[in-house]
C-alpha cells in the first residue's frame, strides 16, 4: 500500500486511485480532501479522464450530488465508450451509449450497458444505494481495452473490458457474463465503503464481496433462488479447455483445471503478498474460497432469494462501518454476525444460519 | 547487452541462423481471474526477419538494463493484472515485474508483439 503523508505535504502522486478516492472522502482536513482530489485529476493513470475525474470531484466537494437521500427511480446512471483497442491514457473512448438511448445492436455496447443497470438495480432497489459511491456516480464503462486483452477491471473511477483473447477468456465473455461487471463494480463499492486492503486475508474479502455481489446480480437477473443458483463466478467465460468457470462458490476448488481456492480454513494457502503474479496478491483470488463458501452455505441455510436476506446482511457488513479496512476473515466472520442479529435478531433464524455457515469453514 | 544488430553473424551453411540467443518469459497473474498463465519466446524459434524484430523489441523496452521493472509492484486497483518478465541472454538473466496500470508503453508493446507471434 503507499504511503500517503499527512498535513500541506501530501505525497499523491504515489498513491494508488482508491487510496486517494479515500483521502478525497475522508481526509482530515478539507485541504488534504482537496490535494488528494488533485492528485486524482492530474495522476498519470486518469490524465485523460478529466470527464471522469471531474465528475468524482465534483461529487465529492458536494458540487453535483446532493447529500444522501432516497435513491432516484428509473434507469441508471451511466454510459458505455469504446476504446478501440487503445490503452489507458485514452480513456474513456468514443460514446456509444448513454442512459436514455436504446440497444445500439452492438453486443459488447449493450452487454456493458445492460450488466452495469442489473448491477445498478441490485444495489438501488435492494440494498438503496444509489450507485457505487452511494451518491449517484455516473457508471462509466470502456469497452476493447489494448488487444486480445485477458482482464476487465474498475480502475477507482470507472469499468474498463478487454476483449479476451480467445486462449484464456472467450472473446467477449467479459462483457457477456453479467456477474463480471457486477463483480467488477462491487470493488467500486467497497473502495467507497470498508476500504479494505488488496492484499491477503483483507484482499481475500475484497475478493469475496465481488464474488457475492457479482453473483447476486446474476441470481436476481434470473430470478433464481439460493437452491437454483449455480454459484459459478463467470461461467462460461474462460476457454472450455481450461475450465467451467473462474470459480465456484458452491464447490470451491472445481472450477477450472488448476484451481486450489480451499473451501474450509483448514486447507488455507499462505502465499507471500510479493509482487510475484504467481502469488496472487497473498493469494487473494485463492483464499476468497472460504469467505464464498460460508456465503453460500449461509445463503442456502436461509433459504428463498439470496439478495434479499443473505445478500442483505453482507452488504450491510460491507458498508455499515463495523469492517475496518484490515480485516481478517474472522472480523469480517463476527462483523456479519453482528449484521444478521442487528436486521434480523439475535434470536433469528438467519443469525443462527450466518454463525453456522462460518463454523462450517473453520472460523 | 544486446550486441548492436550490425554484429549478427551470417547464415551457418545450410541456411540456418545462429542467432544470439533471447528468450523471454512472461508470466501473468492477477487480474479477475487470478490465473497465472506464462508465454515464452525464444529468437531461435524464430524466423531472422522476427528474431531481429524479438531482439530490437526487447532493447527497447530496457529489460536488459539493472532497474527494468520493479523487483516488488503493487496493483494500482483491484484485479490490477501482473506480469514478470524474464529475458535470458547470453546465459544471463534479468527478470522485472510491472503492473498492467504502470507498464511502460515499449514494454506494453514488446508483450503485445509476442502474444500475436506466440499465438500465430
Amino acid at each position: 500500500m503507499a504511503h500517503v503523508g499527512s498535513g500541506k505535504r501530501c505525497c499523491c502522486s504515489i498513491a494508488s486511485p482508491d487510496l486517494l478516492l479515500h483521502l478525497a472522502e475522508n481526509g482530515e482536513t478539507e485541504e488534504q480532501r482537496r490535494a488528494a482530489i488533485k492528485a486524482i485529476a492530474a495522476s498519470a493513470s486518469m490524465r485523460t479522464q478529466r470527464s471522469i475525474a471531474g465528475q468524482v470531484e465534483g461529487q465529492l466537494l458536494g458540487e453535483v450530488a446532493s447529500v444522501a437521500g432516497p435513491a432516484p427511480a428509473g434507469e441508471a446512471p451511466q454510459a458505455v465508450y469504446d476504446l478501440e483497442g487503445g490503452g489507458r491514457s485514452e480513456l474513456p473512448g468514443k460514446e456509444r451509449r448513454k442512459t436514455g438511448e436504446g440497444p445500439t445492436g452492438d453486443k459488447p455496447v449493450d452487454d456493458a450497458f445492460d450488466a452495469t443497470e442489473a448491477t445498478y438495480r441490485l444495489y438501488r432497489d435492494e440494498y438503496g444505494r444509489d450507485s457505487v459511491d452511494g451518491k449517484g456516480l455516473e457508471l462509466v464503462s470502456s469497452i476493447h481495452y489494448s488487444s486480445n486483452f485477458d482482464n476487465a477491471f474498475w480502475n477507482g473511477a470507472q469499468m474498463v473490458y478487454g476483449d479476451g483473447s480467445g486462449h484464456l477468456f472467450q472473446k467477449g465473455s467479459l462483457t457477456s457474463s453479467i456477474d463480471i461487471p457486477g463483480h467488477e463494480l462491487t470493488h467500486g463499492v467497497t473502495q467507497f465503503t470498508a476500504g479494505l486492503e488488496y492484499s491477503s486475508q483483507p484482499g481475500a474479502l475484497n475478493e469475496s464481496f465481488s464474488d457475492v455481489f457479482g453473483s447476486l446480480v446474476k441470481q436476481r437477473k434470473l430470478g433464481q433462488a439460493a437452491d437454483q443458483a449455480d454459484w459459478l463466478i463467470g461461467a462460461g467465460t474462460l476457454v472450455p479447455s481450461i475450465g467451467k468457470a473462474l470459480r465456484s462458490m458452491k464447490e470451491p476448488g472445481t472450477a477450472w483445471s488448476g484451481d486450489r481456492q480451499p473451501g474450509k480454513m483448514a486447507d488455507y494457502v499462505d502465499l507471500p503478498d510479493d509482487g510475484d503474479p504467481a502469488n496472487d496478491n497473498g493469494g487473494v483470488h485463492i483464499n476468497s474460497g472460504i469467505p464464498n463458501h460460508a456465503f453460500y452455505l449461509a445463503a442456502t441455510k436461509i433459504g428463498g432469494n439470496a439478495w434479499e436476506k443473505a445478500g442483505k446482511i453482507w452488504f450491510e457488513t460491507l458498508t455499515g462501518g463495523q469492517l475496518s479496512s484490515d480485516a481478517d476473515f474472522k472480523a469480517a466472520a463476527k462483523a456479519t454476525e453482528d449484521a444478521a442479529a442487528g436486521l434480523f435478531g439475535a434470536e433469528g433464524a438467519e443469525h443462527t444460519a450466518v454463525a453456522e455457515a462460518w463454523r462450517e469453514v473453520g472460523l | 547487452m544486446l550486441k548492436a544488430p550490425s554484429t549478427r553473424p551470417s547464415p551457418k551453411p545450410g541456411g540456418k541462423w545462429d542467432y544470439e540467443r533471447v528468450k523471454v518469459t512472461i508470466v501473468r497473474g492477477g487480474g479477475i481471474a487470478g490465473i497465472a498463465t506464462t508465454t515464452r519466446l525464444r529468437s531461435s524459434d524464430l524466423s531472422p526477419p522476427e528474431a531481429g524484430e524479438l531482439e530490437r523489441r526487447v532493447r527497447e523496452a530496457g529489460l536488459l538494463e539493472a532497474g527494468a521493472g520493479s523487483p516488488v509492484v503493487a496493483p494500482s486497483h483491484p484485479d490490477d493484472l501482473l506480469y514478470s518478465i524474464a529475458v535470458e541472454e547470453g546465459g544471463e538473466e534479468r527478470t522485472a515485474r510491472f503492473t498492467d496500470s504502470g507498464m511502460p508503453p515499449a514494454v506494453r508493446s514488446l508483450v503485445e508483439w509476442i502474444d500475436s507471434i506466440a499465438s500465430a
